[in-house]
This record gives C-alpha cells, sequence and structure tokens, in this order.
C-alpha cells in the first residue's frame, strides 16, 4: 500500500528536474561563446517502483515508479576527435613555422629582384667586362673596385641575416620550452583538481573543459600523447614516450647551451656554420635530449640545426681547395668533421651553400688574380680577402661568407687590380709584365670563372644561384602547401568538433520551453494532489457533522 | 550534421579571410606588374626568370663591347686608309720623280713632299682610341712610335687585345704596329731613301725598286685592311645577332615573370564578387535566433 502522499514526492521530483535543466540550458547559453565550452546535458532517467512486495499488495500491475532523477551532468565530446585534431594540430604547429621561417629566408635573399645577389653579382661581372676593354682606364677601375665592394657586401649582408635568423629560431625554441613548462604545471595542477572533485562521483565538466583547451594548446607545441586511467588519472607523454605530466606531477623540460666543440660527447655543435649559443631541449632531471618528433618545437629544431644531410657535407666538412687548373698545384683544406645530425633544409643549408659560394668566390678568384700582374707589374696581389692581417688566399678564415670583403690593396689603389696576365705566347714575344698596360688577360680568365670555377659542386656562379633560389623556392612552396593542407585538416576536426560540442541557442531555446512546460506542469500536478489531499483531510468523514 | 551558431560565425569568418587573401594576391600582382615576388610563387618561374635576368644582362654587356669593337676597328681602318692613300701618293711621286726632264729644283720639291708624307703616315701611325695607341700591342699607353732622325721606331710590342662578346667568343681586335703587322719602320724608312736620293743624287734614283717596294707595303697595308673591314663584319654580324637575342630573352622574361593584367583584373574583379558574396551572407548568418520568436 502506497503511501497517499507519494504524488506529491513525485511531483516534486519532475519539479527539481525541469528546474536542473533549465539552469543547465542557462550554463549553456552563457558558454556558448566560451573558448573550449562543450555543452551539457542532464542525463535523467525515471526512478523505478521499490521491489519489496508488501503483504497487503494484491497486484504488482499497481505499482509505480517513483519520479525522475537527474544521474549525471554529462558532457557532450566525442574523444576521438580530440585525439584526431591533436594529431592534426601538432603537423599545423610544425608546418606553420617552417613555413613562415622558409618565407623569411626568402626575403632575405630577395630574388627576383632588381637588387638581390644575382644583380649584384651581374653588375660585378659587367664592369669586369667594360674594364677588359679599357685596362687602363683608372674611372672603369674604380667601377670595378665599387662592384667588387658591393658584392661582398651583399654577400655578407644575407650570410649575416641567416646568422641572425638562427639566434632568433633558438630564442623561440627556449620560449617554446617555457611555454611547455608551464601547459605541464597547469595540466598537472587541473589533474589534482579534476581527480579531487571527481571522487565524490560528480563530472568535473567545466575543469575538463579548461584542461582539453591546455591539451590542444600543448598540441601544437609538440608531439603528445595523452591517456587517462579508469580511475580519472590523467598521462601525458612526449619525446618518444617520456612522461611530461603523471597525473599530479609534471616533468620539466630545460635547455643546455650546446658546446663550442664539434666532439662534445653531450651536447656538441652541429654545424660547422652554427652561431654561438645555441641550445639542446633536455629533460631537467636526466639531462638527456628530449627527442621531438612535432610540432612548433619540432619545426623550430629543424629549421635552426637543418644542414640537408648528415655526415660529409660539401661546403661543411670538407672544403674545396684551389684547383689545380688555378694553382698550379691544387692545395686542399680539411675541417673536423661535423656531426651534421638534422637532414632538414633549414637555415644552416642555406649558410652552408652561401658559404660554400662565397669560399668558391674568394678562392677562384683570389687564385686567378694572384697570377696577374697590376699596373706596375707586381705580381700575388688578393683582390679578396677575410678582413684579417693574416690573410692566407689559400685558407681564409671561415666562415667566408660572414668575412669576405676586398683586399686591402685593391681597396686603396685601384690600379691594383691584376688585369695583365703574359700567357706562352707574349712571354715567347718578350713582353714583360711592366709594358703591357693595354694587356687584358687576367680579366678575360675571371670572366672565365663565370662560366667554369673548377670546383666540383658549383660547376658555374649561375647554376649555383639558380638552384640555390630554387631549391628554396620548392621548399617555401612546399611548406606553404602543407601549411594550408594541415590548416584544412584542423579547421575541419575542429568544426566537426563544434558540430558535436558547441552550445546551439536554437536547441537550449527548445530545450527552454520543454523543461519551463515540464516545471509548469509538475507544478499543476502538484496543485492537483494538493486538492485531492484537501479533499481527503478536509471533506472525508464530515457528513454527520 | 548537427550545426550551431558558433560554427556558422567561424565559417564565415574563415571564407572572409581566404576571400581577402585572394584579392590581396591579385592587388599584390597588379601593382608590381610581376606575378613571381617570390621564388615560391612559381619556383621553376623563378629560376627561370633568374637566369634569363642575367642572360639579359649579358647580353646587354656584349653589345656594349661588340659597339666598342666596332669603334676601335672603325679607327684602325681610318689609319690604315689614310696610309694606304699616303703609299698612293708616294708612288705617283715616285713616278714623277723617274722624269728626266726633272730639275733638281723638281726633285727637291718632289722630296719635300716625300717628308710630308712620311710625317702623315708617323701621326697615323700614332692614332688612338680613347687614349689608346692602337697600333702599339699592350703598350697602349704611349705613342706606337717615336721618330729619331731619320727613322722612326716602333715602341709597341706583339700584344694581342680580345674583345669577348659572347660566352667564350673572343676576339682579337687590335693590328699591331710591328713586324707582325704594318712594317710601319720599314716604310718610314723606304719613303727616307726615297727622299733623301731625291735631295742627294743629281741622278734619276733607281725608281723600279722603290715602285716595287711602296707597292709592296700598299699590298701590306691594303690586307691588313682588308681584314680589319671583314672583322667589322663579323662583329656587326655578331651584334645583329645579340640585338635579336636581346628582344628574345626580354620577350620570355616578360613571359614568366610579368602579371596577365588582363587576366589578373578577370581574377581581381571575380574575387572582389566572391567577397561581396561572402559579406552579403555574413549579414544573413548573423540572423535571428529562435529567441527572436520566443515572446
Amino acid at each position: 500500500m502506497r503511501s497517499a502522499f507519494y504524488g506529491l514526492e513525485i511531483a516534486r521530483k519532475g519539479l527539481r528536474a525541469a528546474q536542473v535543466n533549465l539552469e543547465l540550458s542557462a550554463h549553456n547559453i552563457a558558454n556558448a561563446n566560451t573558448e573550449g565550452f562543450t555543452r551539457q546535458q542532464a542525463i535523467q532517467r525515471a526512478i523505478p517502483p521499490t521491489m519489496a512486495v508488501s503483504l497487503f499488495e494484491t497486484t504488482a500491475a499497481t505499482r509505480i515508479g517513483g519520479g525522475v532523477d537527474i544521474q549525471e551532468i554529462r558532457q557532450i565530446r566525442d574523444g576521438f576527435l580530440d585525439l584526431q585534431f591533436r594529431r592534426e594540430n601538432r603537423g599545423l604547429g610544425e608546418w606553420e613555422v617552417k613555413k613562415n621561417t622558409l618565407s623569411y629566408i626568402e626575403a632575405i635573399f630577395n630574388e627576383p629582384s632588381d637588387s638581390g645577389i644575382s644583380t649584384a653579382i651581374n653588375e660585378f661581372f659587367n664592369s669586369l667586362q667594360a674594364l677588359s676593354m679599357n685596362p687602363e682606364d683608372a674611372t672603369t677601375r674604380a667601377a670595378v673596385q665599387q662592384r667588387t665592394l658591393a658584392l661582398t657586401e651583399t654577400i655578407r649582408d644575407v650570410y649575416i641575416k641567416l646568422e641572425g635568423l638562427q639566434s632568433e629560431l633558438n630564442q623561440n625554441i627556449i620560449f617554446k620550452v617555457q611555454d611547455i613548462n608551464s601547459y605541464a604545471t597547469r595540466i598537472a595542477a587541473l589533474n589534482e583538481q579534476i581527480f579531487n572533485f571527481e571522487v565524490t562521483g560528480r563530472k568535473a565538466n567545466d575543469l575538463r573543459d579548461e584542461r582539453n583547451l591546455l591539451l590542444d594548446g600543448l598540441s601544437k607545441l609538440v608531439d603528445v600523447n595523452i591517456f587517462e586511467d579508469s580511475l580519472g588519472r590523467l598521462r601525458v607523454d612526449m619525446g618518444g614516450g617520456r612522461m611530461l605530466v603523471s597525473h599530479t606531477e609534471s616533468f620539466r623540460l630545460d635547455v643546455v647551451r650546446r658546446s663550442d666543440s664539434l666532439t662534445h660527447p653531450q651536447y656538441p655543435k652541429n654545424n660547422h656554420v652554427d652561431v654561438g649559443g645555441l641550445v639542446d631541449v633536455i629533460w631537467q632531471s636526466s639531462g638527456e635530449i628530449v627527442r621531438i618528433s612535432g610540432g612548433e618545437l619540432k619545426g623550430l629544431i629543424d629549421m635552426r640545426d637543418g644542414i640537408g644531410g648528415t655526415g660529409t657535407l660539401p661546403g661543411e666538412d670538407q672544403f674545396s681547395g684551389v684547383p689545380t687548373e688555378l694553382s698550379g698545384s691544387g692545395i686542399s683544406r680539411f675541417l673536423a668533421a661535423a656531426p651534421n645530425k638534422n637532414d632538414s633544409y633549414g637555415v644552416p643549408y642555406y649558410m652552408r651553400m652561401w658559404n660554400h659560394f662565397a669560399d668558391t668566390l674568394m678562392i677562384t678568384f683570389n687564385a686567378v688574380h694572384r697570377q696577374g700582374y697590376n699596373l706596375a707589374g707586381a705580381t700575388d696581389i688578393n683582390l679578396f680577402s677575410d678582413g684579417t692581417a693574416t690573410f692566407d688566399y689559400s685558407n681564409p678564415r671561415q666562415p667566408v661568407a660572414r668575412f669576405i670583403t676586398i683586399s686591402d690593396e685593391v681597396r686603396n689603389d685601384w690600379n691594383n687590380i691584376a688585369t695583365i696576365f703574359l700567357d706562352d705566347t707574349d712571354i715567347a714575344a718578350g713582353i714583360a709584365p711592366d709594358e703591357a698596360r693595354g694587356n687584358n688577360k687576367n680579366i678575360l680568365r675571371m670572366l672565365d670563372l663565370r662560366h667554369n670555377t673548377f670546383i666540383e659542386d658549383i660547376p658555374n656562379i649561375e647554376t649555383f644561384t639558380k638552384g640555390l633560389i630554387s631549391t628554396l623556392g620548392v621548399a617555401s612552396r612546399q611548406a606553404a602547401d602543407m601549411n594550408h593542407n594541415q590548416e584544412t585538416l584542423t579547421e575541419e576536426m575542429s568544426r566537426r568538433r563544434e558540430s558535436i560540442s558547441s552550445v546551439s541557442i536554437d536547441e537550449e531555446m527548445s530545450a527552454m520551453v520543454r523543461f519551463q512546460h515540464a516545471y509548469n506542469a509538475s507544478a499543476r500536478m502538484l496543485t492537483a494532489i494538493d486538492e485531492m489531499l484537501d479533499v481527503l483531510v478536509n471533506r472525508v468523514g464530515i457528513v454527520g457533522r | 550534421m548537427r550545426v550551431t551558431n558558433g560554427m556558422l560565425i567561424t565559417n564565415m569568418m574563415r571564407n572572409y579571410r581566404r576571400n581577402l587573401n585572394r584579392i590581396e594576391d591579385y592587388q599584390n600582382q597588379l601593382a608590381s606588374g610581376k606575378s613571381i615576388r617570390r621564388p615560391s610563387d612559381d619556383p621553376s618561374g623563378a629560376s627561370k626568370a633568374l637566369k634569363l635576368r642575367s642572360d639579359l644582362s649579358m647580353n646587354e654587356q656584349y653589345i656594349k663591347n661588340t659597339d666598342n669593337a666596332l669603334s676601335w676597328l672603325n679607327i684602325t681602318e681610318t689609319a690604315l686608309r689614310d696610309i694606304g692613300d699616303s703609299l698612293q701618293r708616294a708612288r705617283e711621286l715616285t713616278v714623277q720623280a723617274a722624269n728626266e726632264t726633272l730639275t733638281p729644283e723638281n726633285r727637291a720639291e718632289i722630296a719635300n713632299e716625300i717628308e710630308q708624307i712620311q710625317q702623315h703616315i708617323f701621326q697615323v701611325s700614332n692614332s688612338t682610341y680613347a687614349g689608346r695607341h692602337i697600333f702599339a700591342g699592350f703598350r697602349t699607353e704611349a705613342p706606337a712610335f717615336s721618330q729619331g732622325t731619320g727613322a722612326i721606331v716602333f715602341e709597341g710590342n706583339a700584344g694581342e687585345i680580345a674583345f669577348e662578346v659572347g660566352v667564350g667568343n673572343r676576339i682579337a681586335v687590335n693590328v699591331t704596329g710591328g713586324s707582325s703587322g704594318v712594317d710601319i719602320v720599314g716604310l718610314y724608312a723606304t719613303l727616307e731613301d726615297l727622299k733623301n736620293d731625291l735631295r742627294n743624287s743629281v741622278m734619276v734614283p733607281n725608281v723600279d725598286s722603290y715602285l716595287t717596294s711602296i707597292d709592296t707595303f700598299s699590298r701590306q697595308a691594303l690586307a691588313h685592311r682588308s681584314a680589319v673591314g671583314a672583322k667589322s663584319n663579323r662583329f656587326e654580324m655578331i651584334r645583329a645577332r645579340l640585338l635579336d637575342s636581346e628582344v628574345n630573352f626580354t620577350d620570355l622574361l616578360s613571359k614568366t615573370q610579368d602579371a596577365d593584367i588582363a587576366e589578373v583584373v578577370m581574377n581581381l574583379k571575380e574575387a572582389e564578387a566572391v567577397y561581396n558574396a561572402s559579406l552579403a551572407t555574413g549579414a544573413r548568418i548573423i540572423m535571428p535566433t529562435l529567441v527572436d520568436f520566443l515572446r
């Protein structure tokens, strides 16, 4: 036999449920534009009738449920989409960095334009051509002197800007490491809050949103794997399965300055061309270098360290010597092997190629220039120098591209440009160097270097610059395309996520109307039961009065 | 698929951005007139443009070089023509001097004219181009010949000056006054002998041997002159070819890197239309929700 007041309790539960749902709609609407907010839904369930069979109950058919119960407030979220989004977001971070960096390198080379390196080269050779027709003339010599100066300045300018870019990338890596540490700390703190909250059996929906937003942000920086166990403890792995966050504990990353030595056992300098002060990203606890396989941090590291290969590279480990054709005796130069760990085409690749180009230019032009005679009949004069007093033309100071300049001799007196060269015929004719001012043969020999440098991997100057610019163009284009793809993918993922998780005002409005009616109806029910009880309590059994 | 208000707005913003980017790109192309502004716009086109630019720059320089070579050769030719003409006159005078009716005074007059011819040949042999003595071999800074008593001396050398008028294409432009070129020293000496004979001898000199050597020198000068002329023709042909190449290179370069204005304008107009449409859609997307109808 049920209590007469049972209906009141059911109606009360109906009111309560409608109220909770209305409040939940209000919460959803209020957060419609909150970043990372996931819409929430109340899961309600009908309360089954009590199973205890009473002695007086005649039939089970009259059993009625106990109204409604709100079981939990649930987030509408698809964990699989989170996984996909974070994977694509990692690619986006990497390619965004690469695209921006390569686009900046394009701006440094400034080609095709009227002020880039190819113009400087063209003008340098044209001034030599003019000199070949008028080797005695002071103004033509002055023009060559100035064009030579301009060419070396352009080379240095490009190289110094590339070095600056490498330093900036390094600085950015340090910032990103701080970011990652900050993310890790915040995620660990949230893990603790969420865990403590959920111990009571409720869901910490809004804290979870906050944590998901942090995980999204972190996924753009590095490659992360996220696991949550059945007890609600979250672990974040990165860098080849190492823990970054383990529940309430976070493991910090750190940076350590690389050694200046190429053979340092732990943190060696990677490439010959690298600027000083580059850092390795390490685990603070063990000092081990972090292996990073994605995200902005990978983009930055690839761009900072990528030299386009590993092992022995032309213009890096082994510089070309002075070719036999030019010096009479081949002079070789060797540098110690560099680790060259990163084979992406980053800033060091362009530095290496640029330096190789400058080195080739200096070595070959000096070799030819030294064999010629100036107007006074003197020989062994350099055209280029590395700016040091102890300049050795067969082994200039590295990186040449940073130091290359016009030699002091030619800077001080353009008559020192060695235009004169006496070939076998001239020597047979008994011509002395000091009576051959009209001789332009050494200029012609220098002009030959444009089409044949005698150095293996730089067959000629045009092919080299053309090749470098087209490599850069292709790489930059590819990065831009990849970036665009990743953008499209992350956009699609986030659209699908939004489709499931974001708040729809229309839906919330319909829900509001629905639960408003439900509330009204439950209230009406309460009134009906009240009337019923009124009849029972106040009117029943007063007939005889 | 469930679509929410937030999604509509995100999409709208994304499309705005995309359309604006396209408009920016076309506007840049129009403003610069170039379809390739950085290598990544068109990597192969950019490297082709680089090559064409340097080809064009070389070509322009080679045209300058041929112009220079032609001027040099013109001056050489003028000088050789002068020498040839002078020799012609000397020959006439020699034939005249053979006339036995001439008095010693008449012969002295002829001798004086021969002396003038000598002076002229000496001066012409020291011709310069832009301050450079063209017959002096490598010693262009000083006169090719100096004058002593009754003789001139070649001060230059046999150096051959070549101009580059194409990749690896070098052509010598100078004729030297030494023994390998026109033998001006010998020529001068012959005239000197003739002059002295006319002045000193009472007899008619041995005209035949003088005529023979004058003819030899004439032929020599003429041979060099026609060689110079042939060389000039060669430079003219090279120059014509270089000018053709310049037109071709310029045309190719323009096709490679210049924007097709008509096409870009069309594209820009189209992009503008799309942008306007996306703005119009935007106005509809920020539309009333159910809220507006619930009273």
